[in-house]
């Protein structure tokens, strides 16, 4: 028997598609030749490694997939909880979803339509401002700016402009940035975490000031004290509050975060900011701004004018977590 | 192509047919809410996480996929009841596994009447396995994995721009010799292979 009839013989062995006389024969013939069970067991791994191939490629599929997906479940998740459900306010709150989108909207056009040379002394400009209070390697408006950037240097967001303005397309970010890995931002974002204080729920307790029946957001609170943070979401997200939204949130919002959760932990924090007073306005921004670089790819623009605007105020709460924290972002 | 929603028949027949018609189907699965969204409840409510069921889910698509290439589903549940058993097997296979504190029965996961148990390559021999296929170049990967795909000879041929099924096969038959080699030239791979 040639090697490309044995080959076809072992594959048809291995895919059943022998009859059950052949099989029977074929399986005779192993038993008594230990060289062909030992082809046949390679034949088994090469089908492996083509299995491998066909799998990879899926997963492959399945990243792209979730990339594609704008709006993703958790969001929906979040939208249909009974707790946001009972907001007094929630036809302003959509309102103001809404006003806010179009005026992000409109900031980004006229962002993107201004003169190249203006965008190139805003960018050198916004850097230099920044010497006052950040080291030289700390680029605010690109993190993919080399550490060793000068003003000389053309940053890369005016380089891609140009390119993009002398066809009149507007601007898109950097390709390099999507391409980034997900997991080392992700890792940034647990480490700021973790390093400045993961919140418990006394703390969070502590600023609330109605103390009506709050039975399942104590017990919620508990579980998250004892880092059960499956619990946690499982009784939040069916639990109807009253005027405990902010507290709500806010457990809720720590327990997918710290459950890794990121995608479901983005639209809370959001809520929770635009929920937040003067008190705890700083804190909030601060949450969201790591919830916006562990999902970064797809909040690429969201955690850069986040960080800017934290950074313009030299009081806010979180000034100096903010520096260390872009500078590790554009040392990756 | 347009986007409307397959039917179930409409689904199955999409793998048959293959290549963008299984591709098709593939994301028309992955993108059901309702049926990621019942995975992911039954795994957090039987000692999973959220990261958990996300994997168990994206598992699942993996051997349902295979599954029904294999032809070891034959309808006689919907693909929802049968996907939903293949994830349920999953879970349980896990916490197995890692040894998590549960009791393994077999009514645990009520299967389908179908058997949803598929052959598991284990995340250690997937990674060893590919290491051993970054060997053997691209080309040879993309032979073997439209192979695997089921496409002709004749397809593959038109895939990679070569003149003849013939060929095609004799450069198949090569990739899988190469990666052989490669393989028996490594006794420590193979001993773990073969556990």
């Amino acid at each position: 028997m040639d090697d490309y009839t044995l080959y076809d013989k072992i594959e048809s062995y291995l895919k059943g598609a022998l009859s059950l006389e052949e099989t029977k024969k074929f399986e005779q013939d192993m038993s008594n030749n230990p060289q062909l069970a030992e082809m046949v067991k390679m034949h088994r791994f090469e089908w492996d490694a083509m299995e491998v191939l066909v799998e990879n490629d899926l997963r492959d599929q399945m990243a792209k997939w979730d990339k594609e997906n704008v709006s993703p479940p958790s969001v929906k998740e979040i939208e249909k909880s009974p707790f946001l459900g009972n907001f007094k306010n929630r036809r302003l709150y959509y309102g103001l979803a809404a006003a806010a989108s179009v005026a992000l909207l409109i900031a980004i056009t006229i962002w993107f339509f201004r003169e190249p040379e203006k965008v190139k002394t805003d960018v050198v400009k916004s850097n230099t401002e920044k010497d006052n209070h950040l080291p030289h390697d700390t680029a605010v408006i690109s993190p993919t700016l080399p550490k060793d950037q000068t003003e000389k240097d053309k940053p890369i967001i005016v380089e891609t402009y140009k390119k993009r303005n002398n066809k009149t397309k507007p601007l898109e970010l950097p390709s390099e940035m999507s391409t980034t890995d997900d997991k080392a931002y992700i890792a940034l974002a647990e480490t700021a975490y973790d390093t400045h204080g993961a919140p418990n729920y006394e703390d969070m307790n502590a600023s609330r000031g109605s103390k009506g029946d709050n039975t399942i957001l104590d017990e919620a609170g508990k579980d998250f004290d004892k880092k059960e943070f499956n619990k946690t979401i499982m009784l939040l997200r069916n639990t109807p509050v009253t005027d405990e939204n902010f507290t709500v949130l806010e457990v809720l919002a720590h327990a997918y975060f710290q459950n890794k959760n990121y995608k479901a932990a983005l639209p809370v924090f959001q809520n929770l900011l635009k929920l937040s007073g003067k008190k705890s306005h700083d804190k909030s921004e601060w949450y969201l701004l790591l919830c916006y670089l562990a999902n970064y790819n797809q909040h690429t623009s969201d955690f850069k004018t986040l960080a800017n605007k934290i950074l313009d105020n030299k009081e806010h709460g979180y000034f100096d977590e903010t520096t260390q924290l872009l500078k590790q972002v554009n040392g990756k | 192509m347009t986007d409307k929603t397959l039917s179930d028949a409409e689904l199955l027949a999409a793998f048959k047919q293959g290549d963008v018609h299984r591709d098709r189907a593939l994301k028309q699965i992955y993108q059901e809410t309702k049926l990621k969204r019942s995975i992911l409840a039954y795994v957090t409510t039987h000692g999973g996480n959220i990261q958990d069921g996300e994997d168990v889910f994206q598992d699942s698509l993996v051997l349902f996929d295979r599954q029904i290439r294999e032809g070891n589903f034959q309808g006689q549940s919907s693909w929802a009841t049968y996907f939903i058993g293949i994830a349920k097997w999953r879970w349980v296979s896990n916490k197995r596994k890692f040894g998590r504190d549960v009791e393994l029965k077999p009514e645990f996961y009520d299967k389908p009447t179908e058997s949803v148990e598929a052959r598991v390559i284990e995340n250690e021999k997937r990674d060893l396995i590919d290491e051993i296929l970054s060997k053997i170049g691209e080309r040879c990967k993309t032979i073997l994995k439209l192979y695997k795909l089921s496409y002709s000879m004749d397809e593959i041929a038109s895939e990679l721009g070569l003149s003849s099924p013939e060929l095609a096969k004799k450069n198949a038959y090569e990739c899988r010799k190469k990666f052989k080699t490669y393989l028996t030239g490594h006794a420590e791979y193979l001993s773990i292979l073969n556990t």
